[in-house]
């Protein structure tokens, strides 16, 4: 190799360097979510992207999502992106992905206008004209095949018109329809026994006749087990009452045998379970007694206890114990976020800008 | 050729710090963070749950670009004191120009002279009034109108109620001259706000200060009909979305609302929208008490900086 090619490939390596210095980690992932937002907003939307500038203003990877998701450990990632256009009011889009599948995109303007979108083509002028197009494009575009039975609802039930609040439950689906104030939101979500599994849905919130939000979880949580209520209201609420007094080390008041009972529908594993939700409340509260009662969960399907958790308390009494914690003032957590990246960048810069010069230099001084 | 190749290297060191300004964001504003937390009257379920929320939101703002710095104190260190040297310190930084600020713990009322009701919340190093955040101190020290977001997780300190047969959040008290009254005047420095900013209410005045008139939930409370969620898991996700994910403060409150339960996409289909009985002991009794949370001034608020 040539003293000329040596030199090249030495700027060529500088410059590299110097270029990945400045490339964030996250790119990649950033990328993809880029895309699959911008992929749900122009093929189940029907946004016309090309009209758009598009931003992204803020990427959380998984990491961020708060420790209890609901997800049970799937990863949650969310984008937000800018769409700005000349003919219209800038928009801002804001989406979900739990294990790589959309979950949640919202439509919002930074001034709480109205969102105005640029569509590819004429949009229907009903909600329910736009709920059946989006649905049909969702269906296609993500093969779900849970949707189908959404829209043979919406055509056999004249009542979910859009128009007004209604409920349809045919099968295991139920349909809500809820207008209120200039929004207009329609919920699908799984039903069996007369449980509701509010977990497991589908729902699209239309603000001024224009879609602001399209959540879906259906496709999250599976439905393989029978969801048959095997234990009755009374034995769930006698295996809630032995729990609350026995198992339950914090449980230090006398409750009051009088429980609030509840049969809802819950997730255990990513899998529909009904549950009995059993609340007992104490009956001799004092000051500074750390507790107002106890909730106990009891698998419906199985009777076994789900949770037992004491309920919360909060003292608002006028009148403070005579005595009181005391402490003194110290210094805060400072985990500050004040450290700036582009002096680091910079200065790794120089650095190898100066080892280079330094050994460029050498090599001269060395001939 | 020796000119050749200096001329390639400061053109290779202009390049560098092209790529460094490019790539990362410039420091203009500092932007301040802090959270609070007292134990002061709270039984070890809800300690756990402020100490969870408290952790979440900290780290969440340390994510930030290096405009941010966040400042958690924990439960020891919530005090009146240290609340107000925090403020007076934002407020006195020509660097600092944008606080956000999150306090949980128990809020109440008290009438320093005559008949005029004030607002405070507890710190952790006593129960006395004296001890405890309140509003007019708040007030006097937060003159530089800094605190742009403020969120008051406790009773009382998003009280609104009807003067002369106007619904109000605060005032100055002429009458007992005891000052400036109200948890929201005393950290957004005006009576003029939206007092309803979520949603079509946003009044776009830059300053959204979210508390609870009446009744707090706790954060450990059970989430209605989510089994397994607590008041505290909507917390997290509003800041999520709000932190993480730069909405504004309506679509965080609507997000976090779907995340939890999404036959409730919009905040104003939460209980905590609607309004709830929540129940709670007063000097020794049990009994049920109104709370509804209260988003005053500017929904559409988005913090800076959250790239």
């Amino acid at each position: 190799m040539d003293k000329k090619n040596c030199h090249l490939i030495l700027i060529l390596l500088i410059v590299s360097i110097l270029l990945f210095a400045g490339v964030p980690r996250v790119y990649s992932i950033e990328a993809t979510a880029q895309n699959q937002a911008y992929s749900f907003l122009a093929n189940v939307l029907d946004f016309n992207m090309s009209t758009y500038d598009k931003t992204v203003v803020a990427y959380a990877p998984s990491s961020a999502a708060p420790p209890n998701t609901g997800f049970e450990g799937l990863p949650v990632e969310s984008i937000t992106v800018n769409l700005t256009s000349t003919s219209t009011h800038s928009l801002a889009a804001t989406f979900t992905f739990v294990n790589g599948t959309l979950e949640l995109c919202g439509l919002w303007t930074y001034d709480g206008s109205t969102v105005s979108p640029l569509y590819s083509q004429a949009e229907p002028s009903t909600v329910l004209g736009a709920v059946k197009g989006i649905l049909q494009s969702y269906e296609n575009y993500d093969e779900a095949v849970y949707v189908q039975p959404m829209l043979n609802m919406l055509d056999a039930n004249p009542s979910l018109n859009g128009l007004n609040n209604a409920t349809v439950t045919a099968g295991n689906l139920k349909c809500t329809i809820e207008v209120d104030d200039g929004s207009t939101t329609l919920n699908f979500h799984y039903v069996a026994d007369g449980v509701d599994y509010d977990q497991k849905c589908l729902s699209l919130v239309f603000s001024s006749g224009i879609l602001t939000s399209f959540s879906d979880k259906w496709s999250f949580y599976q439905t393989n087990n029978s969801l048959s209520i095997n234990v009755p209201e009374q034995k769930a609420e006698n295996i809630a009452w032995n729990a609350a007094n026995t198992d339950d080390p914090n449980v230090t008041v006398t409750l009051t045998d009088n429980p609030q009972a509840a049969l809802i529908g819950d997730v255990d594993n990513l899998t529909l379970r009904p549950i009995w939700v059993i609340q007992f409340y104490s009956n001799n509260g004092t000051v500074n007694v750390p507790a107002n009662g106890v909730e106990v969960g009891v698998w419906a399907d199985n009777g076994q206890i789900a949770y037992c958790t004491v309920m919360g308390y909060l003292e608002i009494s006028n009148t403070p114990p005579s005595s009181l914690p005391t402490a003194s003032p110290s210094q805060p957590n400072k985990n500050a976020a004040s450290f700036d990246t582009s002096l680091t960048v910079g200065a790794a810069a120089i650095t190898i800008t100066a080892i280079a010069v330094a050994a460029w230099v050498f090599r001269k001084r060395s001939k | 050729m020796k000119r050749t190749y200096v001329t390639i290297i400061c053109v290779l060191m202009l390049l560098s710090f092209l790529v460094a300004s490019l790539t990362q964001q410039r420091v203009q504003g500092m932007h301040v963070n802090t959270v609070w937390e007292t134990y002061y009257l709270q039984p070890s379920g809800e300690q756990n749950a402020e100490d969870a929320v408290c952790n979440y939101i900290n780290s969440t703002f340390n994510s930030l670009s290096a405009n941010w710095e966040s400042l958690w104190f924990s439960a020891n260190q919530t005090t009146a004191t240290n609340a107000y040297a925090c403020l007076s310190n934002v407020d006195n930084s020509s660097a600092d120009d944008f606080l956000a600020w999150f306090s949980t713990g128990n809020g109440f009322q008290y009438q320093p002279t005559g008949n005029t009701w004030h607002f405070y919340y507890y710190g952790s190093n006593s129960g006395a009034v004296s001890n405890a955040v309140q509003d007019s101190k708040i007030y006097n020290i937060a003159n530089g109108s800094k605190n742009k977001f403020t969120f008051i997780w406790t009773c009382m300190n998003g009280d609104e109620w009807t003067q002369n047969g106007k619904t109000i959040y605060g005032y100055w008290d002429t009458q007992n001259n005891t000052g400036p009254v109200g948890m929201p005047y005393a950290f957004t420095q005006t009576t003029g706000l939206s007092l309803n900013g979520y949603g079509a209410g946003a009044d776009n005045s830059g300053i959204c200060y979210i508390g609870f008139n009446g009744c707090a939930k706790n954060l450990s409370d059970p989430y209605e009909n989510v089994v397994g969620e607590t008041y505290a898991t909507f917390v997290d996700y509003f800041y999520y979305y709000f932190v993480d994910c730069g909405t504004s403060v309506t679509m965080a409150l609507n997000y976090a609302s779907n995340a939890l339960n999404a036959t409730q996409p919009l905040f104003s289909m939460n209980p905590l929208y609607e309004g709830y009985m929540e129940y709670q002991q007063m000097n020794g009794a049990w009994t049920y008490f109104p709370g509804v949370m209260v988003v005053i001034g500017d929904g559409n608020l988005v913090l800076p900086n959250v790239s």
